[in-house]
């Protein structure tokens, strides 16, 4: 396989795939099989460009995640019967606050309920984290279907906001570091957050305006009101996608927020398309190949994602009681599905500049 | 020691990913580690005294009528200070019926079993639920306190009864009235609680431990079944099937087999767990070495 770059679209396809499935599962084994998929696949296939490094950085947030979730359980929780393991003082609340508490009783029961639920966010975190660190977020907007010029400058910073932070948070770092800072620890990060936030949200702006001003998402001579309804259009089916997918993706959502939402958007879509420029033909320059590596990385996500849905439908194994606590079951299927998940580690083609760094060979010939 | 210790951890550090990947499987192991609690059970005295120091009686009914198992009303002696659901789960042990089942949000999904599945789903008719109810005013009132917090003290009657409503306090209360004939009389002397006379009941004993799910019909038969167990019949209202249960069974054969079913099926669940570890500890190795070969 000669070295490339993967289609963007097919890493984010094997991304929110490993994502539905963490967020369908509370099982902690599942889930740090699943990070542990996505930290393996990044590894192998990352290019050596700035954002591959966001990994490590969505684990550290994850884990902050899971920080946050289990003081907020210690202090607001909901008081679960169980094991006690300690308690806290407790603030008898007026009746109408019926359901609140704060304080009280704090059992191992809650505390694994609230892990288990940080590390499915962290885990949806990780797979978010693999497709950023795996694919480049420019390549990602030429490849977006010309629909979404339309919200040009919302894609562009919705796409760049959490690889520009990375590269920014580099800087800032290292800005630091030469003025003879601390770089690390909680200081240093309280420090430099804002300035990686605002770096990171100014970045993507610019890239945004200068996109913008280079005829990124124009339409030509086409009449207001033909601007104003696909852009009314895709406004519409922007958001029904959302819902839709969002519904798809969460098993505990009402049934029409799932397939119908998705319909709705897609209609909504395929008319915007249609009521603006149909005529209108644009070029890409050197398009991404969607060839069999890009098919064969895509299947393996959703094929994990397939095996979720079986399991999920054969038994409660994907979500372990914690109350009584019990030993979460290992579905086989569903490892397995994972296993498949870990395939594109090796079906993906290695990227340029990492064959470069392992054989000098390849650079001079 | 532990200053040498934290300078090697210092001069090695370890690639951050590979720390992440250590810690959450040390986080996972012990985490579920922590998991097996042991189920205590103190000597409960009898419903109709005398009462110990410390003791206070509470009755407990819980109508699972919808759900086709009856409804019950339980006399129980617990400790002053209990919670509702170390009542309810008191109850259970009591009976030989098993724990309540409680989601992880804390929400109490089944009694006595029932149901199987689910958790207060929401259906065309509304929510499917346990209600909670207070009776020792004389009426039932639509409580809206946690169990897990709320304090019983003597002479409280608390009342569960699974619905199909809104949610909220309109939904309909057990249909055994919370009088206080749900308390037998207290007897001043010591005579052994076996001897209380037994008043023939208008239906099926169906507070004895006829466990529901995979369990079988074998507890009725057990010798746990043949302990101090006394079904009287109470005009209560409007209810059909009552009985009212003072029981002080030692259901300990059943707690055994209960047991030692679930070290059974919990080593294949360590072995896969085990399994799962070593692949992902694997990975982790793998990726750290992969980092390490392709670091400029």
């Amino acid at each position: 396989m000669t070295p490339r770059l993967l289609h963007p679209g097919a890493w984010w396809i094997w991304a929110v795939a490993l994502a539905a499935c963490a967020l369908r599962t509370t099982n902690p084994v599942l889930l740090c099989l699943i990070i542990a998929v996505a930290g393996w696949v990044v590894v192998s296939r990352r290019a050596d460009v700035p954002w591959s490094r966001s990994f490590a950085s969505f684990l550290r947030l994850g884990l902050i995640v899971i920080a946050v979730r289990l003081v907020f359980q210690i202090l607001f929780g909901v008081r679960v019967p169980g094991t006690t393991l300690f308690s806290i003082p407790e603030v008898t609340l007026p009746g109408w606050a019926a359901g609140v508490s704060i304080g009280g009783p704090v059992t191992i029961e809650s505390l694994m309920a609230a892990l288990y639920q940080g590390l499915r966010l962290a885990a949806v975190l990780a797979c978010f984290g693999a497709a950023t660190s795996l694919c480049s977020p420019y390549r990602m907007l030429r490849a977006l279907p010309s629909v979404l010029y339309e919200a040009g400058v919302a894609v562009t910073v919705a796409f760049t906001f959490a690889p520009q932070a990375i590269v920014a948070s580099r800087q800032v770092r290292e800005a630091r570091r030469l003025r003879g800072r601390a770089d690390r620890g909680v200081r240093a990060w309280s420090a430099s957050a804002l300035p990686v936030l605002e770096g990171a949200l100014d970045r993507a702006v610019a890239l945004a305006a200068s996109m913008d001003s280079r005829g990124y998402g124009r339409r030509g001579e086409t009449p207001v009101m033909v601007r104003r309804r696909s852009v009314g259009l895709v406004l519409v089916g922007l958001v029904a996608l959302a819902v839709g997918s969002y519904g798809l993706l969460d098993p505990g959502s009402p049934a029409l927020f799932r397939i119908p939402a998705l319909v709705l958007g897609i209609a909504a879509l395929i008319g915007a398309l249609l009521s603006g420029g149909a005529t209108n033909s644009r070029t890409r320059y050197r398009p991404d190949p969607w060839v069999a590596p890009e098919w064969s990385v895509s299947i393996a996500g959703i094929v994990a994602l397939l095996s979720f849905v079986v399991v999920g439908r054969m038994g409660d194994a994907l979500t372990p009681s914690t109350n009584p606590l019990e030993v979460p079951a290992v579905p086989v299927i569903a490892v397995l599905g994972l296993v498949i998940a870990m395939l594109p580690a090796w079906l993906a083609p290695t990227p340029p500049s990492l064959l470069s760094a392992t054989s000098p060979m390849a650079v001079a010939a | 020691m532990n200053r040498s210790y934290t300078a090697t951890l210092k001069r090695k550090r370890a690639s951050f990913a590979r720390r992440v990947v250590v810690a959450l499987f040390v986080l996972m192991v012990s985490g579920v580690g922590i998991g097996i609690a042991s189920t205590q059970r103190a000597d409960a005295s009898s419903c109709a005294g005398p009462l110990a120091a410390g003791e206070i009686r509470v009755v407990l009914v819980v109508d699972a009528a919808d759900l086709g198992g009856g409804s019950s009303a339980t006399c129980l002696v617990v400790p002053a200070n209990t919670t509702g659901s170390q009542l309810l789960a008191r109850r259970g042990s009591e009976l030989g019926t098993g724990s309540p089942r409680y989601g992880s949000s804390g929400l109490l999904c089944a009694i006595d079993g029932m149901p199987a599945t689910g958790c207060g789903d929401r259906n065309a008719g509304g929510f499917e639920y346990w209600a909670y109810f207070n009776g020792t005013s004389g009426s039932w009132v639509y409580g809206n306190f946690n169990p897990f917090t709320r304090r019983l003290s003597d002479g409280d009657i608390e009342g569960w009864r699974y619905v199909q409503g809104a949610g909220n306090g309109q939904d309909p209360p057990p249909r055994i009235g919370p009088s206080r004939s749900l308390f037998p009389a207290l007897v001043a002397a010591t005579p052994a609680a076996p001897e209380l006379p037994a008043f023939p009941g208008t239906g099926a004993p169906s507070a004895a431990p006829t466990q529901g799910g995979t369990t079988g019909g074998a507890a009725p038969q057990s010798p746990a079944a043949e302990s101090a167990e006394v079904s009287n019949a109470i005009a209560a209202g409007e209810s059909s099937v009552v009985s009212t249960t003072v029981v002080e069974a030692e259901v300990v054969g059943e707690v055994a087999l209960a047991s030692s079913r679930s070290t059974h099926s919990n080593t294949g669940r360590w072995i896969g767990i085990a399994a799962v570890v070593v692949l992902i500890s694997v990975m982790a190795v793998g990726a750290w070495w992969q980092t390490r070969r392709t670091r400029p």
